[in-house]
Formats: C-alpha cells, sequence, structure tokens
C-alpha cells in the first residue's frame, strides 16, 4: 500500500508487456467508453490541472472535476476540514470558479489529455442546474454531466434534491431536456430507501448513476463543547465509508438496470474488484488522492496485473459477477 | 512537485518536545527553497489517514549538490508523535516541494541600499516550532549576503527552537519566554518593538518574516504596519492534500493590491470571488502560501 515509487511505472508498459497478455480494460457507461474503469471523483482533483502535474491523466479512465455551479462561489470560512479515524469530514462549502470560467480556462488544458473528463454540476434551484447544464451542452471535449444532487434546494424549504424522489426526478428531467449529453446523477446516500431514489433518476432520463456522495458527519471538541466544524456537520469521506458505499450500490443495482459508477472509500485494489463485482461498471477514487496522490494510476496497473492473473481477457468480465447465496 | 517513498536518515532530539527527521533525496532537495513545505505521511494504516505539512528545516549537501533535507518537527498530537518514533531506514511517503516561498533580495538588488549606507535588516520573529522554517532561509539569506536577526519566542526554555542554528551563522539572537525561564520575561513582540524602535531612530532599513501562533503574527503585523516594514508571513492551516484540490487549507486574501496589475505570486489566478466582484477570494496555503505578504491578507488593520 502507498508505494510512492510506483508512480509513472505505467510509462514502460507496453514495451515490456507481451501483446498476446494484454487484457481489455475498457468499459461503458451507457455511451461513455473509458479506456479503463478508473476515474478520478469530483472534488478530489480540482479541474485537473494540479494532478497532470503528478500523474499522467491520459492514463486514467477520466476525470470529474469539482462541483460547477453558474456563478463562482467562493465556499465556506475555513477550518473546511477536520480528521477523523479512517476518515474525514470536509465542508469546502461547494466552492468553484463557475461553468464560465471552467469552459474558458480549464478545458484548453484538460482537452489535451487522452481521458474521459466529467463535469460535475449543481445548483440550488432546478433552473441554476438547467443553466449551467445549458453552458455546458456541446462543450468539446466534455463526456458527461455529473448532478450533484446533495444540495438544499431554497425553492422547497432547503430539503436537498437527493433526499427527495420527486425533487430528484424533477431536477433530472429538466437537465435532460436541454441536453443531449450522457445525464450521470450522483445519488446522496443519506437516504432511507436508495433504490426509490435511483428509480426516479432513471424515471428522470439519468444515463447513469454515481453511488455515492459523501454521508454527513459531525465531529465536536469535548474541552470546548464546540462542533470542530463551524458549519456543524461536514461531508464524511474516506476508507471507513467503504462498506456503506459498497451497499448502497448493491440496492441500487437490485433497483435499476442503469449503468453504475462505484464512489466510496476506495483506496486499494480489493475494493475496485469489490464494487466492479457487485455491479459498478467503473468506480471513482476520491479522498485517497488526497493522501496517496499516486494512487490512480497505480489502481490501473494493479487491476490489469490481477486480470491477467486471474486469466480475464477483459475486465468487463468481472462486472455484476456477484452470486447471492439462495 | 514530487511523491516519493523515503527512507528516514536519522532523528534527532533538539528540545524535550522536537525533533529533526531527515531524508536523503536529491530531488526533492535541490528543488527546495525556504519558506516551502513537504506533505509527510505520518502511517502506514488509514488512522491517521491524512499526510502532514512540515515546513524544510535544512538542506544539506554533498560535493557541492543539494542532496539531503530535514523536518523540524513538534510533538502536538497522534501524527506527529508517530513521526517521533520513527527510525533509520524506516519509510515514509513524501510529496514536494510544495507552496511559495519566502522571497528576499539580495543584498546588491535591495532597493535603496547604497554600499555606503547601513544594509537592509532582515528580521525573522518566531514562536515555538514556527522557528522550522527559518534556518534554512538564514542560510540561503547569507549566502545571499544578507544582514539578519533572530527574535525566537517559546512559552518555556524547551520551546525555544533553533537558536543555535542562528548562532551558527553568527545571526544574533533574541530569546523572549512566558514563564521567563530564559530571556526576555513575555512576549517576543517586545524586544522586537525595542528593536524596531531603535532601528527607526538610525534610519536603518528593515524587512520582517514571521511563523508562529496567529496573535503572534497579528501583533507582529501590528509592528509592521506602525513602522512601514514589508512583512512576509508563513501560514498553516488543516490541510488533507497539499497539492491545492482539497480546498480546505484556505485564507482570505486580496488578489491584488491597489493600484498594481499583477497577482500574487506574480501568476495569473482564476479567483472563486472574481464573480462576485469582491477584491479579495480564498487562497490556498498549499499553492499561493504558506508565505503571503501580508498586504494582501485581511488581517485587522489591513482590511
Amino acid at each position: 500500500m502507498r508505494d510512492a515509487g510506483a508512480v509513472g511505472a505505467a510509462a514502460g508498459r507496453d514495451e515490456s508487456t507481451p501483446p498476446d497478455s494484454r487484457v481489455d480494460l475498457g468499459v461503458d457507461i451507457g455511451a461513455v467508453h473509458l479506456e479503463n474503469p478508473i476515474m478520478l471523483a469530483s472534488g478530489t482533483v480540482g479541474y485537473g490541472d494540479e494532478f497532470s502535474e503528478l500523474i499522467d491523466l491520459s492514463a486514467i479512465g477520466g476525470i470529474v472535476v469539482k462541483g460547477l455551479s453558474l456563478q463562482p462561489v467562493p465556499g465556506n470560512a475555513p477550518p473546511r476540514i477536520v480528521e477523523t479515524r479512517g476518515g474525514m469530514l470536509n465542508s469546502i462549502g461547494l466552492q468553484n470558479i463557475g461553468v464560465e470560467a471552467f469552459v474558458r480556462d480549464k478545458m484548453p488544458h484538460l482537452r489535451q489529455h487522452d481521458t474521459v473528463v466529467v463535469a460535475n454540476i449543481w445548483g440550488t434551484t432546478v433552473n441554476e442546474y438547467v443553466g449551467v447544464a445549458q453552458r455546458l451542452d456541446g462543450t468539446e471535449g466534455l463526456a458527461a454531466l455529473e448532478l450533484n444532487v446533495s444540495c438544499p434546494n431554497i425553492k422547497e424549504g432547503g430539503v436537498s434534491f437527493g433526499n427527495d424522489p420527486r425533487q430528484l426526478r424533477a431536477v433530472t428531467e429538466a437537465v435532460r431536456k436541454v441536453t443531449g449529453m450522457p445525464l450521470w446523477v450522483k445519488l446522496a446516500p443519506g437516504v432511507t430507501d436508495i433504490g426509490l431514489c435511483a428509480r426516479a433518476a432513471e424515471d428522470g432520463g439519468a444515463d447513469a448513476l454515481s453511488v455515492m456522495n459523501t454521508i454527513r458527519g459531525m465531529t465536536v471538541s469535548v474541552e470546548q463543547r464546540k462542533p470542530l466544524l463551524t458549519t456543524v456537520y461536514g461531508g464524511f469521506s474516506g476508507p471507513v465509508i467503504f462498506p456503506l458505499a459498497l451497499y448502497l450500490l448493491y440496492e441500487v443495482n437490485v433497483a435499476t438496470s442503469l449503468p453504475l459508477i462505484g464512489i466510496g472509500g476506495i483506496d486499494e485494489l480489493d475494493q475496485v474488484l469489490q464494487f466492479l463485482i457487485v455491479g459498478a461498471g467503473a468506480v471513482q477514487i476520491g479522498t485517497a488522492n488526497f493522501y496517496d496522490p499516486g494512487i490512480s494510476q497505480r489502481l490501473v496497473d494493479e487491476l490489469e496485473s490481477w486480470c491477467r492473473d486471474e486469466g480475464l481477457d477483459a475486465v468487463r468480465e468481472l462486472v455484476g459477477t456477484l452470486q447471492v447465496p439462495e | 512537485m514530487l511523491d516519493r517513498r523515503l527512507q528516514v536518515q536519522s532523528t534527532r532530539w533538539v528540545a524535550q518536545y522536537a525533533f529533526v527527521l531527515s531524508f536523503r533525496c536529491p530531488e526533492i532537495a535541490a528543488a527546495a527553497l525556504p519558506g516551502q513545505f513537504v506533505m509527510i505521511s505520518v502511517s502506514d494504516t488509514i488512522d491517521p489517514l491524512l499526510r502532514r505539512p512540515m515546513a524544510f528545516y535544512a538542506v544539506g549537501e554533498e560535493d557541492g549538490a543539494p542532496t539531503r533535507f530535514s523536518l523540524l518537527v513538534e510533538v502536538m498530537g497522534r501524527g506527529t508523535r508517530l513521526l517521533s518514533q520513527l527510525s533509520a531506514g524506516d519509510a515514509v511517503d513524501v510529496l514536494g516541494p510544495i507552496g511559495q516561498p519566502f522571497v528576499f533580495p539580495k543584498k546588491s538588488l535591495v532597493a535603496g541600499d547604497d554600499p555606503d549606507e547601513s544594509p537592509t535588516e532582515h528580521i525573522f520573529v518566531m514562536g515555538g516550532v514556527g522557528s522550522a522554517p527559518f534556518p534554512f532561509l538564514a542560510e540561503r539569506m547569507q549566502l545571499a549576503g544578507c544582514t539578519m536577526s533572530a527574535f525566537i519566542g517559546g512559552r518555556t526554555a524547551e520551546h525555544l527552537l533553533c537558536a543555535e542554528d542562528f548562532e551558527s551563522l553568527e545571526v544574533p539572537v533574541t530569546r523572549s519566554t512566558d514563564d521567563g525561564s530564559v530571556g526576555h520575561h513575555g512576549l517576543v513582540t517586545a524586544p522586537l518593538a525595542t528593536h524596531l524602535e531603535n532601528l527607526r531612530a538610525r534610519g536603518g532599513r528593515a524587512r520582517l518574516y514571521s511563523c508562529g501562533p496567529t496573535p503572534m503574527m497579528h501583533a507582529v503585523d501590528r509592528l509592521a504596519l506602525e513602522y512601514g516594514l514589508p512583512h512576509q508571513v508563513s501560514l498553516e492551516a488543516p490541510m488533507a492534500c497539499g497539492i491545492g484540490v482539497c480546498l480546505s487549507c484556505v485564507v482570505p486574501a486580496h488578489t491584488r493590491l491597489a493600484g498594481t496589475a499583477s497577482a500574487t505570486a506574480g501568476r495569473p489566478h482564476v479567483d472563486a470571488a472574481d464573480g462576485y466582484g469582491r477584491s479579495w477570494s480564498y487562497r490556498r496555503i498549499c499553492r499561493e502560501g504558506p508565505v503571503f505578504d501580508t498586504r494582501y491578507l485581511l488581517w485587522e488593520g489591513r482590511r
């Protein structure tokens, strides 16, 4: 684990590996083809420019950029994170440069890499989502939109879109109407029945579902009797959330037939394989990018080796192979 | 910026609560500049999960080329305690060098410096483990022919760090402790204020560099304002990545000064708050910092 020396090892792979032992790592999430199933999750790689100094983005299946809104957002006052056992809480406050600056300043750099670029988008009203989607529709080099539905709908009393199947369907439908781009919906985990939410997104016209966003958590200073985040709670992420994410993906897979992307706590190959077995066509690496920036590129290499050792010609053969006891 | 798995070369205790952790890595050592830092893993398990930011304390050379670097670590919590238990040969992940370094002109380039006049004095003000970046800065400044002085503060004599490093470079040191166990009894800013007053009386010029507890840096900055001196600070904040992507370690700062066109750190940057027409935005300590010119910070008296 965390063998940073392996970063960049992929560079020599093409020459050293005999052609007959190449594993097909390609996967399809609906109409979106990924060279391999390892993606970088929104909010953990910015817009790709900083990460391109550390890893070869072209070696990664895809990158989902920091959630974009219609206008730039400055974000919350610090402190914005707290480390917890095996995880962390964040309260960044959706800081982003806005959709206009993204298209103008960030897309030209992202287009230079041979990787799938997905734009994560959000709003506080249905109209804001629609506005961002319209601005991004047809953007050269952009493969899909991923809706972040874990934000409060300020016109509906602040209940988050993802917590209410009716609102979730409405926002998905509204975005569907204004874009022909593949539309992924990133489901929120803090719901009683995520299957209902999955079907609502499907009915609204989603092409794929990302499972899952961070779940809310909090932690308190015993000394000061105060929450350690000024916003009281934050998004909980990191390796400890993996079993929850895997279970929710399982539930969603039962509820819909849409392609799925597994997200939550991945920091080693075993967890990638578990997600694929349960039914994810691809996965996204999130918090691990913070403490192990070379992990995604290393996972691609490890996945290929694993498939070869297992005698798999294509990683697709593994997807959805879960054997549930009768 | 490089991510390398490195073996600890040595651990050397320099005070009851502080030690120096040394590594050999020519690539990182050659690229390191004073004020920059690394993110270092404190565990190979998921608890603690995140790497810790640590400033370069020294860079060592072999045959005239930088090959080694070291970090000054104070034991403050679980992560730094785990670091203190490392032995030579143990491996950790190190990402760096990270961030904007201290900026200092060579002696001959300081505007207004006349060979016949007394040179600009570069004054370091530090509290506790905030001393960490200054010995490296002093070493590089000495090579550049700068005149320096150091004001070190700490809770007790045991918390005064780096005094010997400055003395070995013949940089005058003024010590202050909260408990009076050594040096001036009280805040580091008291002898600093006296020093600045004397400097002004004889028409000398100075630049201030500080790192330590936020109230200390605020107090130094008030003196910087009072005496009209340039002031650079090295800031710290909870930080998950050190790469610029987690957006945790932010500080509100002006993106440019009134009447100037250049952004902080001298390169164009897209600011989150630009769309609001505000003159400030949240700047990342790991990317636009950790060293900031205080004129850019939204500190008391600077708004």
